[in-house]
């Protein structure tokens, strides 16, 4: 409910009015019946006021006639003759009984002829005797303490509603002297009056309504009517303020609680000569209904027009919500990402520019976009063509890579053919076998074996020769052929590693490469190795079981432009072995890149100095192979093994000159 | 504008005062119970009734006041009298009994103390359903068919039965005369019942003569008796006319024996030689020796320097029984007042026992007094 009260502006506007109107409308209708009920009462006070003064004058009016009536029979000659006649003689006497009879032709027909006397009776002077009555079971009562007697005697009395001392029944009685012929007072005439025409005066309807009433309230608080004094229902009387008021002798109107506790619009006198109080009232409820009624009309007239109000009010706010409704969803579904979107424009006023406004905005997002989706279009198309370009360069390359690969393979194939098979020497004093193992197609290391010509000399080289790939293999292959052709013509180990390096520095600098290279001679005529070194792993002599390093070291070529490479002499002894070795096969690396390391290379090598002397450099290769498991090779591999068996007859001398004495090792 | 603490200020003191005037209310404001007493205290031949009346019902209100009120349900009530005067004529009784019960609105009636007067109110009380208690109507008509009407004397039946039996036991009476007011119920009454009751007995009523009210010349009647020769003279009327008639009987040389019936009470009896020796009916007597009546006759004395008459003996009676009816209800509304006064049985009273069994006439002995030398001494009494 608060959910709707706090986004519904209609329910607001509508509630806040018609609780207001309510208001208002109710005051409207609390005011008319106010005003409707004070006329009211003014005008029911007199209609009361005069129904009671009818009442009065109509009472008094009767009461006089009856009056009048007993005034008449008492001052008539007949009965006067005769009721002194039978208050003066014996019952037994014959005047008596004609004077009895007289009046008993006379009376009772006056009873009934006359309605309003109910009994006609005289009392004698003697006690208040009631020596004749119309009802003959009075006859010989004495009255003497009857206050119509005692001042009937006197003169003409109106003994007004009073209670029977007998039978506390409500009576009038009218009594007036009677006076025989000679004037002298003998006897009392009365005359009961039947109150049934006093009721009828009174209960008469004042003619305001079914709970309009009227009636008679004694001196004592009590109800009087003809029937009877008080009612059963109210033992102790009957007190009211207009009762209470009437009775101390005022007259007056007012609006109080009736003896039923019912509130009354009353009007009240007392009526002096009668001392009986008239009260005329009615129901404040049926008085005050038409004012209430009023009210009530007034109440329910105002709020059918406010509700007719809010209802107006409802469409209206309806109208001014509806296209801000209509754009919130518009702007719901822009903001969901539909551009297309265009609220209705319903109205020409503020609201009506708003959503012309909104809906210009719209078209501009949505143009701004298509914008921005053409030129995606276009640069996806630029993109897809480029694409096409780059793939059928893609297979070009690819076919000029297989034309690479294949001159690749070629140059492998080539390149393994460079590397020696088997040494072009007898194997009798020296045994000697290279292995290589390229990490690429095309390697950087090699080795070579030279007879040098017309000498006892052999000569091995080892080289690596930085970088790899064609142009590692080209260098290869030149500062191969360079070596043999150089260890063909017999130069000494440092003076041909100094001239390579003069020879190759100035391509292998051009390239931003160097050549590592190992080379020795054996005189296999005096078992003397002289061997010089350019950034090879020194050689590793294995004698008698021993594995030591031949202490041989210089710059890589190409590093230096006049390095001054050394050469070292050592007496080879038969068994002796030389293992030459590229740092591929010291930086093999397993799958947990650990590196193959010098110390297995060692331990190889002490371990097996009874193997196979072909097979060693074969069990070497296989022992890194093994260790590097599935991990990639990085770097070509490459041993070479020799294994001296003795010394020839024939040294090389030519070539033993050229060595330099100093350099020989002692 | 008051701040916070000026106005706990004011509360506290209006709660002070609201405090205070609480516990003033019960100290002020004692409840009262409003008792209207009915009587002729003007009127022919009644002051002395009427006097005694009202001294009697002060004495007995004083006694419950000066004790702090009546006691009910531990409530001290104070006891209210409101008179009305009945002017010894029925219809102003009638017109003063109104008066007290619709507008003085008591809570009981006591009173009136004639008959004539009684018996008409005894039917606006009934009406009003207001207890009242007459102490001296004697006339059955007064509580006959009510339930609210009480009376502490006996009735006339009762005193004319005793009077009638008492006369033909005492002297031997064949014959007898009455004298009696025939426009008075009470004399009328008493007058006919002894006749019934006379005849009943065997003896003869030589001479029945009624006069009206007003009469002071009696001697023609009187004279028809003395013709008649009776031997007891009964003159059924109030103290004035019997005074004259026995007075007048004595004249005219009637020897018979004379007796009256409690309608003579209030003659400060009698240094009429003609009444020497003549009997009459009492309720009471202050030769009546029991505690409750000594006790009565000592606060009287004290309070009004004068022996009680039986009036105000019976009066004080009407009041105890009423002050007992209430605290045996435990009420002072006018119908528990009812239902309490008919369930006495056996109350101890000035008067003697005195208790309702049904109706509102008590069942009592009749005393018959006589008047010797200027005043009346008990004879005897005549139980039921």
């Amino acid at each position: 409910m608060s959910k709707m009260w706090t986004r519904s502006l209609i329910a607001r506007l509508v509630t806040a009015f018609l609780v207001v109107a309510t208001i208002a409308v109710a005051l409207l209708g609390y005011t008319a019946y106010r005003l409707g009920t004070d006329a009211i009462q003014q005008a029911v006070i007199e209609r009361l006021s005069v129904a009671a003064s009818l009442k009065e004058n109509e009472l008094n009016r009767w009461i006089d006639d009856q009056r009048q009536e007993v005034q008449v029979l008492a001052s008539s000659p007949i009965i006067r003759l005769n009721a002194a006649i039978i208050s003066r003689n014996e019952p037994t006497s014959a005047a008596y009984t004609s004077a009895y009879g007289t009046l008993t032709t006379y009376l009772p027909s006056i009873v009934l002829n006359k309605s309003s006397l109910t009994e006609i009776f005289i009392l004698s002077n003697d006690g208040g005797r009631i020596v004749y009555s119309t009802d003959k079971n009075r006859e010989g009562q004495f009255r003497l303490a009857d206050r119509y007697f005692v001042q009937g005697k006197r003169g003409t009395i109106v003994q007004n509603v009073y209670p029977s001392p007998v039978t506390l029944k409500p009576m009038l009685t009218i009594a007036a002297p009677l006076f025989d012929s000679n004037g002298s007072q003998f006897g009392v005439l009365a005359a009961h009056v039947n109150l049934d025409r006093l009721d009828q005066i009174v209960f008469e309807r004042v003619g305001l309504g079914g709970s309009s009433e009227s009636y008679l309230v004694d001196r004592f608080n009590d109800f009087v009517s003809g029937q009877r004094f008080g009612r059963s229902d109210f033992p102790r009387g009957v007190h009211t303020l207009g009762i209470d008021d009437a009775i101390r002798g005022n007259d007056g109107s007012a609006l109080y609680n009736n003896y039923n506790n019912v509130p009354v619009v009353g009007a009240y006198r007392w009526i002096d000569n009668r001392e009986f109080a008239l009260i005329t009232e009615i129901n404040q409820e049926e008085a005050f209904a038409p004012a209430r009624r009023l009210g009530l009309t007034v109440f329910g007239v105002g709020l059918a027009l406010a509700l007719t109000n809010a209802l107006v009010i409802y469409v209206f706010t309806r109208q001014i919500v509806r296209p801000v409704s209509a754009l919130t969803e518009a702007a719901a579904q822009v903001a969901a990402g539909d551009l297309t979107v265009q609220a209705t424009v319903l109205t020409n006023d503020e609201i009506g520019v708003l959503v012309r406004t909104f809906n210009r905005m719209t078209e501009q997002l949505r143009q701004g976009r298509e914008y921005l989706e053409e030129q995606v279009v276009e640069r996806t198309t630029e993109l897809r063509h480029t694409n096409m370009q780059l793939q059928h360069l893609a297979s070009e390359l690819g076919g000029k890579n297989r034309y690479l690969q294949e001159g690749l393979a070629l140059a492998h194939d080539i390149q393994l053919g460079l590397l020696p098979d088997h040494p072009p020497w007898n194997t009798d004093k020296l045994i000697v076998h290279g292995r290589s193992l390229p990490s690429a197609e095309v390697g950087g290391d090699f080795y070579t074996f030279v007879d040098v010509r017309e000498s006892t000399w052999i000569a091995v080289g080892i080289g690596d020769i930085s970088g790899k790939g064609v142009g590692a293999a080209l260098m290869m292959a030149l500062t191969s052929s360079t070596v043999e052709e150089r260890a063909r013509q017999g130069a000494r180990p440092a003076a041909l590693l100094n001239e390579l390096n003069t020879r190759l520095l100035p391509r292998l600098k051009a390239n931003n490469m160097n050549a590592a290279l190992l080379y020795l001679m054996i005189n296999l005529e005096d078992s003397s190795l002289y061997v010089a070194n350019a950034g090879m792993i020194a050689p590793l002599l294995l004698r008698d079981g021993a594995v030591e390093y031949i202490e041989v070291f210089g710059f890589p070529l190409g590093s230096i432009s006049n390095p001054q490479y050394t050469e070292v002499r050592i007496d080879l002894k038969p068994g002796d072995a030389i293992l030459l070795m590229s740092d591929g096969v010291v930086e093999a690396r397993n799958e947990q890149g650990e590196m193959f390391g010098f110390d297995q290379v060692e331990a190889l090598l002490r371990e097996n100095p009874t193997l196979d002397q072909v097979n060693v450099g074969d069990h070497m290769l296989q022992q890194v192979t093994q260790f590097m498991g599935r991990a990639a090779q990085h770097d070509d591999i490459t041993l070479v093994w020799l294994q001296f068996l003795g010394a020839q007859n024939t040294p090389p001398t030519a070539i033993m000159e050229n060595a330099p004495a100093s350099r020989q090792p002692a | 504008m008051a701040t916070l603490r000026q106005r706990l200020v004011q509360y506290w003191l209006l709660s002070l005062l609201a405090v205070g005037l609480s516990a003033c209310g019960p100290a002020r404001q004692q409840p009262e119970i409003r008792i209207g007493v009915l009587a002729s205290f003007s009127g022919a031949g009644a002051i002395n009734s009427g006097n005694a009346t009202m001294e009697s019902a002060n004495l007995a209100a004083q006694q419950i006041n000066n004790a702090g009120g009546l006691d009910i349900n531990g409530v001290k009530h104070k006891i209210t009298l409101v008179f009305g005067d009945d002017e010894n004529n029925p219809g102003r009784a009638v017109d003063a009994a109104r008066k007290l019960l619709l507008q003085d609105t008591v809570v009981a009636l006591i009173g009136p103390q004639y008959s004539s007067n009684a018996i008409p109110v005894a039917s606006v009380a009934e009406m009003a359903r207001v207890p009242m208690i007459s102490p001296m109507s004697t006339n059955a008509r007064t509580t006959a068919d009510k339930q609210f009407v009480f009376r502490v004397g006996f009735v006339d039946d009762a005193q004319g039965k005793a009077l009638a039996s008492f006369a033909q036991q005492e002297f031997n009476a064949r014959r007898g005369a009455v004298l009696y007011d025939i426009a008075s119920d009470y004399n009328r009454g008493m007058a006919e019942t002894f006749k019934r009751q006379f005849e009943a007995n065997g003896g003869t009523i030589v001479a029945f003569e009624a006069y009206t009210t007003g009469t002071t010349d009696f001697r023609a009647a009187l004279q028809r008796i003395q013709e008649a020769s009776p031997a007891v003279l009964f003159l059924p009327n109030y103290s004035a006319d019997a005074i004259a008639q026995a007075t007048q009987a004595r004249e005219i040389g009637i020897t018979a024996s004379i007796l009256g019936s409690d309608g003579w009470t209030s003659m400060r009896v009698a240094t009429v030689p003609a009444l020497q020796g003549a009997f009459f009916t009492q309720h009471w007597h202050i030769e009546v020796q029991n505690p409750q009546s000594q006790r009565f006759v000592a606060d009287y004395l004290a309070a009004y320097q004068r022996e009680p008459l039986e009036t105000a003996a019976l009066t004080y009676d009407a009041f105890q029984l009423l002050f007992l009816a209430m605290q045996q209800q435990k009420s002072s509304a006018p119908e528990q007042i009812q239902r309490g006064l008919a369930s006495i049985t056996a109350y101890e009273g000035v008067s003697g026992t005195i208790g309702y069994h049904g109706t509102g006439d008590p069942v009592k002995a009749v005393m018959i007094v006589q008047i010797n030398d200027g005043k009346s001494t008990f004879y005897k009494l005549v139980k039921p």
